[in-house]
């Protein structure tokens, strides 16, 4: 099992930060690489699309407004075994108003997927700073 | 006009692999072009790359800068996409460019499409994207294959639109389930990587990098000015060339190789006994550090058939290899160019193929790794006369020699120079660096300088060494690297001297805050 955990701090309300990640069917606009995504709320997932073709198949795990974590699964069809990945937006304890971390932890088995998601977040992270600040 | 270059590059091969290299009476493959390119040309008989993996190998190809300034510090890191280039400054210089083959330097296991090189070939496009039509690297070309027909390639995407049949007959790569490098036997020994081919001659990827190639240079002008690297995939694992061809080579009929140890276990670990713990650790299956072997694979389970028939595969590949650059040389004399052209031949890393027990390569700072075949041919309008040159050089020296063939000025970012000609050349150390971090927490971290017939390696603190160790062998006493001298009182002073050299001739580390990660295995 690999582990990864990348961050990113945001000159943004914890608030606004929260309501994009949150959102499920909102994905594409903030992580790359992603054309398209489609949610079943009543199954509690949702199935993306990259500009590669390759679908992603995720259960959506939890999405807790009180400590602003959204966690999810992915479950095919790349060849994972285990996968959990949550997302904390966190607000900045000396400028709560304005500024926070959004931190972007991951565990995967098998650990060859590790490099290559740790890559796509990191990317992803900066996108989220950039679309947030505008 | 002015001289055109021709860099053909085959990827893992051993400097004893080709006919002019091979010790007298051990040669098995025929490679007749390239010994005719090395009786008339400058062949280097110690040659080494900057580190004995392919991105960071080809990343001192291009850039002609050791790893710790291009920053790509092992496979998986992307060189970024404005890095120096060579090519660049070919294209800068008025020369047409291309590449066509392997070029890895972004990381082929790419599902989100992040990288350019995976999108310009699965969007069937030669050239830079997102709207530009301007050069990829300073290439204005690239078609680009790898190691089988799948995956996101032009030759993937040409075989799968042209015969489909045949997409799935290579060796799967990788083991689908883990990603991790396939240890499934498919040949007759049950050697790892290894598979019965039925794909026809013709459509294996090295003819296929040899049409390309050639079809790129009937599309210039007469008078233009060119550089086309040419980078052949083979004869890095699977090891699975096409069926018909392996008629050329019975592996019943191959004797082993000579550093292959006969003696069995007890033998191989007598030879490890005294060398860094990841030998042993790797041998026996402790210890997995990186992606660059089948993680599954135990190397003391490796036969000496199995070992044959991998060496029949690789000599195969091998002379395929030679027989498609004879065809592209036939086509450039055919354009009239033979004169002016400068053919530089070599390969990015060695392969183990049996050396101490072991296949495919690793944190193993041995000849089988380090030891490179380069040939320079330089035009024959240049009239330079064949030497043989045993003085140190390295991959780093490359891109400092493009520039000095096309007559512009070697830019400052280049570390290496330009190959010397001369076989009482003075130049006195090459050096070579890993580093490696796997997601399960294992790092391993091993700088070494050839000198003076001394390979000395250094280890820094990392998962299995604590930072005191060390080997030091004496090619010049014992050209098998047989014997580690780092304990031995008697090359104490040799060895800090080789050390001192070593540290001061590195560029310094980068800060470690500035590395760039990982964005694959591969």
């Amino acid at each position: 099992m690999a582990t990864m955990r990348q961050d990113v701090w945001i000159d943004r309300p914890a608030d606004d930060v929260w309501s994009l990640v949150r959102d499920s069917s909102r994905v594409t606009e903030w992580f790359p690489h992603m054309t398209d995504v489609k949610v079943d709320d009543d199954a509690g997932t949702r199935t993306i699309t990259l500009e590669s073709g390759l679908p992603l198949l995720e259960d959506i795990v939890s999405v807790r407004d009180d400590l602003r974590r959204f966690q999810y699964r992915l479950v095919g069809p790349l060849p994972v075994q285990h996968h959990l990945a949550s997302i904390d937006v966190i607000a900045d304890p000396a400028d709560i108003d304005h500024r926070c971390l959004v931190t972007y932890s991951t565990d995967v088995e098998p650990h060859a997927l590790a490099f290559i998601l740790d890559g796509a977040v990191r990317e992803a992270l900066d996108n989220l700073k950039r679309v947030m600040e505008g | 006009m002015g001289r055109k270059i021709l860099f053909v590059t085959s990827d893992q091969q051993r400097y004893d692999a080709l006919g002019c290299t091979a010790k007298a009476g051990t040669a098995v493959a025929r490679t007749p072009t390239l010994d005719g390119l090395a009786r008339d040309g400058i062949l280097y008989h110690r040659a080494h790359p900057q580190n004995v993996v392919c991105m960071p190998s080809r990343a001192t190809m291009i850039t002609g800068q050791h790893v710790r300034h291009h920053g790509v510090w092992m496979n998986g890191v992307p060189l970024p996409v404005d890095a120096p280039s060579v090519a660049q400054v070919l294209h800068d210089a008025g020369y047409a460019t291309a590449l066509v083959g392997k070029a890895h330097f972004e990381p082929f296991l790419d599902p989100f499409l992040r990288f350019e090189e995976n999108r310009m070939a699965r969007e069937g496009r030669h050239h830079n994207g997102d709207g530009g039509t301007g050069p990829h690297r300073g290439f204005d070309h690239m078609d680009l294959a790898t190691h089988g027909g799948q995956g996101m390639t032009h030759y993937a995407r040409w075989l799968a639109a042209h015969h489909p049949d045949h997409v799935r007959d290579y060796y799967a790569v990788l083991d689908a389930p883990t990603l991790e490098v396939n240890d499934a036997p498919g040949g007759e020994t049950g050697a790892p990587q290894t598979k019965v081919n039925p794909i026809p001659r013709g459509l294996y990827h090295t003819d296929w990098v040899a049409d390309r190639a050639i079809e790129w240079l009937d599309s210039l002008d007469a008078d233009s000015d060119w550089f086309c690297w040419v980078s052949f995939p083979d004869p890095h694992h699977p090891w699975d060339p096409p069926e018909d061809e392996m008629r050329r080579v019975d592996w019943r009929d191959l004797d082993l190789p000579e550093n292959f140890p006969t003696g069995g276990s007890d033998e191989i670990e007598r030879l490890l006994a005294d060398r860094p713990a990841h030998w042993s650790k790797w041998w026996n299956g402790e210890l997995v550090s990186n992606y660059e072997a089948p993680a599954k694979w135990v190397p003391a389970s490796l036969t000496a058939d199995q070992v044959r028939e991998v060496n029949a595969r690789i000599h195969v590949e091998n002379e395929l290899i030679d027989e498609a650059l004879g065809r592209i040389l036939r086509a450039i004399d055919a354009r009239g160019w033979g004169d002016d052209t400068d053919v530089v031949y070599t390969t990015d890393h060695g392969e183990l193929q049996g050396d101490f027990g072991f296949l495919f390569k690793g944190p193993l700072h041995v000849d089988s790794l380090m030891r490179l075949p380069l040939i320079w041919r330089p035009a024959p309008s240049a009239g330079v006369a064949h030497a043989d040159v045993d003085a140190p050089v390295g991959l780093v020296d490359l891109a400092p020699t493009f520039c000095a063939i096309a007559g512009v000025p070697v830019p400052e970012w280049m570390d290496g120079s330009a190959l010397p000609t001369s076989p009482s050349a003075t130049r006195e150390r090459v050096l070579t660096e890993w580093d490696s971090f796997h997601p399960t927490g294992v790092e391993v971290h091993l700088q070494t300088i050839f000198r003076d017939g001394h390979t000395c390696t250094v280890y820094e603190k990392g998962t299995v060494h604590d930072g005191t160790e060390g080997e030091l062998y004496d090619t010049n006493d014992d050209p098998l690297q047989r014997v580690n001298r780092w304990d031995d009182p008697a090359y104490r002073a040799l060895r800090d001297d080789l050390v001192d050299d070593l540290r001061a001739s590195l560029p310094p580390r980068p800060d470690p805050r500035s590395l760039r990660r990982p964005q694959a295995p591969v």
